[in-house]
């Protein structure tokens, strides 16, 4: 697993100021589908506030989240990563050779 | 669902009534039935054999009518000729006034079925006269001239292929894994759970970190222990709630990776409801009153037409809740649970301070009770008006009586005579003594269960979801989520619909 980018842009004129994207490098198209799967039933908790849009190319997961504020996008992406991690995690231990 | 291999199939013609008028038709019919109940008993008898010899169990057993008035025909066959010959003599007997030839077989066969039905898990009847003929195939019907019925018998004989469940247990301040097969066996239970320093409780987000931790390395164990592999798995069941929401995650997030690793079903699972089957299976309790007590939830339960009903309730703390949170006040170990300290600390107590006594009809409410003893404890204890035993003792007492009336209430009100006690604090030896004395006055049995099995456990999830899986049931992934809220009265209890159906029977 590669976290490859993580960016925050900020002074936007929009209401979806808090930006963050992260590409997880799966290497398998199998797998990057199983995590999308897993992850994507969980919908945001305060759609208001922030958003997550997840896809999935060429074996890498791509998630994007957008907040109106910092601190939201900060507790929603490191409560994502925990359970990405997770997911994971739990390929590598019990995905017999998937990675 | 149960079972999914068939073994023996028997199948015997029980035939014959063949009249060429209905005036004789009745006596025919009588004989008929003679002949068709003789040939069930004989074939039973054939089948208790051959099951005790190759120890399958008898799964099933059905009568089909293939009766259709034909002299020739007793084809199974789909063939749309045969079909369409039995679909005109069919309609004789109803265009020439026959049609009660009809009916009188199907009340025969009818009573059979409903007489045999209690013996055996399941059976089967095509019936032949709620069959829609369609308009067009009236024109030219001749009228039967002979009349012949007759009863197929089928016995399924099932290999029953252990059908294995594993559960994730998440909602509070334990990770768990359990497998277990569908008679209740538990194969293995592992659990970790997250002890917090004393003086303080557990916060979602660090018990969840917790999980994250425990989790994978509890499956393995669970795996190893129950000596399983996942080929063996029939089902992946979860805690759907209700709980904390971060903890809940991490059972589903791994339920969700592995169905897909795995390919095999999953299937959510009400706790509350995981607590109730568990204590069941365990103990024995056939239908009886159950008196949910746990850190999270208060609640007085019993079933009633396909979901177990909420009778009463706690309606604000939990009693576990109340408890953990009077043990916080006397700074008492978390290890290995709060309620477990105060329960060996009030032993040694002797003193009864009077608290507050709140039941609001069926429901009962404990935050007053635990501000009352909060702010009261550190007075009387720094007066030396009491020790802490005395409060611990004084708090068990009030709180336990508490319980006790409402269940009595719920008691009084569905009629029923046994308690089942469920939920982590159900281990506590003196609610269970308070209630066994109850029960006992009103000429019942209390059921209750250890550690092992009131406390939040895995094999509980597994079992109930199992339950439900045998039935047909399962969650799809999209719908795998978990949700704090979930009340014990949505979840329609269907395995326990198949229950009523059989004693109803007997």
């Amino acid at each position: 697993m590669a976290t490859l980018a993580a960016d925050v842009t900020t002074g936007a004129p929009t209401k979806w100021d808090f930006r963050c994207n992260l590409e997880v490098d799966y290497a398998s198209e199998e797998v990057a589908h199983m995590v999308y799967a897993a992850l994507a039933v969980d919908k945001e908790l305060q759609p208001d506030k922030v958003k997550r849009h997840m896809s999935v190319s060429n074996g890498k997961l791509y998630v994007n989240f957008e907040a109106v504020e910092a601190r939201f996008l900060r507790a929603s992406y490191s409560a994502f990563v925990d359970v990405l991690t997770l997911a994971t995690k739990t390929i590598e231990e019990f995905g017999q050779g998937l990675m | 669902m149960t079972s999914v291999l068939v073994v023996v199939a028997m199948f015997a013609e029980v035939t014959s009534a063949v009249a060429c008028d209905s005036m004789v038709l009745l006596p025919v019919f009588r004989y008929w039935e003679f002949v068709v109940r003789s040939k069930i008993e004989g074939t039973m008898r054939v089948v208790a054999r051959i099951s005790s010899l190759l120890d399958l169990p008898f799964h099933g057993f059905f009568i089909r009518l293939e009766g259709d008035g034909t002299s020739t025909s007793t084809s199974t066959s789909n063939n749309k000729e045969t079909y369409k010959k039995k679909l005109h003599h069919r309609l004789g007997f109803a265009i020439h006034g026959y049609f009660p030839v009809v009916c009188l077989f199907e009340v025969i066969v009818q009573r059979l079925i409903e007489e045999y039905s209690s013996r055996v898990a399941s059976f089967s009847c095509r019936s032949l006269a709620t069959e829609i003929v369609p308009p067009d195939a009236v024109v030219g019907v001749p009228a039967p001239r002979c009349f012949h019925f007759s009863v197929f018998l089928g016995v399924f004989l099932m290999a029953k292929k252990r059908l294995i469940a594993l559960g994730f247990e998440g909602s509070a301040n334990k990770i768990a894994v359990g497998a277990v097969t569908l008679d209740g066996c538990i194969l293995s239970n592992p659990r970790h759970t997250y002890i917090t320093p004393p003086g303080q409780g557990f916060l979602p987000r660090e018990t969840a970190q917790h999980h994250l931790h425990h989790v994978l390395p509890l499956l393995k164990s669970a795996l190893a222990e129950a000596n399983i592999t996942p080929e063996d798995i029939d089902c992946l069941c979860y805690t759907k709630g209700p709980g904390m929401g971060a903890p809940l995650q991490i059972s589903a997030i791994v339920i969700r990776i592995l169905s897909q690793l795995w390919k095999k079903p999953i299937v959510g699972v009400n706790h509350c409801v995981a607590h109730i089957e568990m204590g069941r299976i365990v103990t024995g309790a056939d239908d009886p009153v159950v008196l949910y007590v746990s850190g999270g939830n208060t609640q007085v339960i019993a079933y009633s037409e396909g979901r177990y009903r909420i009778f009463g309730e706690t309606i604000d703390i939990a009693v576990g809740n109340c408890l953990d949170r009077f043990a916080r006040v006397l700074n008492l170990s978390n290890d290995p649970s709060p309620g477990y300290n105060i329960e060996q600390l009030a032993k040694k107590g002797d003193k009864f301070i009077e608290l507050p006594y709140v039941v609001k009809g069926m429901d009962v409410s404990f935050s007053g009770i635990l501000s009352y003893i909060e702010a009261t404890a550190e007075e009387k204890l720094k007066n030396n008006e009491c020790t802490p035993a005395d409060l611990c003792y004084s708090l068990q007492e009030t709180l336990f009586a508490m319980l006790v009336e409402i269940t009595e209430r719920a008691m009084a009100h569905c009629d029923k005579k046994d308690v089942l006690i469920v939920g982590g604090v159900g281990c506590n030896e003196r609610l269970q003594e308070m209630m066994r004395v109850m029960c006992s006055e009103r000429g019942g049995k209390l059921f209750a269960t250890d550690d092992r099995y009131c406390i939040d456990n895995g094999a509980m999830i597994a079992y109930t979801g199992l339950l439900a899986y045998a039935q047909g049931q399962t969650t799809p992934l999209e719908e795998s989520t978990f949700t704090q809220r979930f009340r014990t009265d949505e979840v329609l209890a269907v395995w326990r619909g198949k229950e009523d159906f059989k004693s109803n029977g007997n």
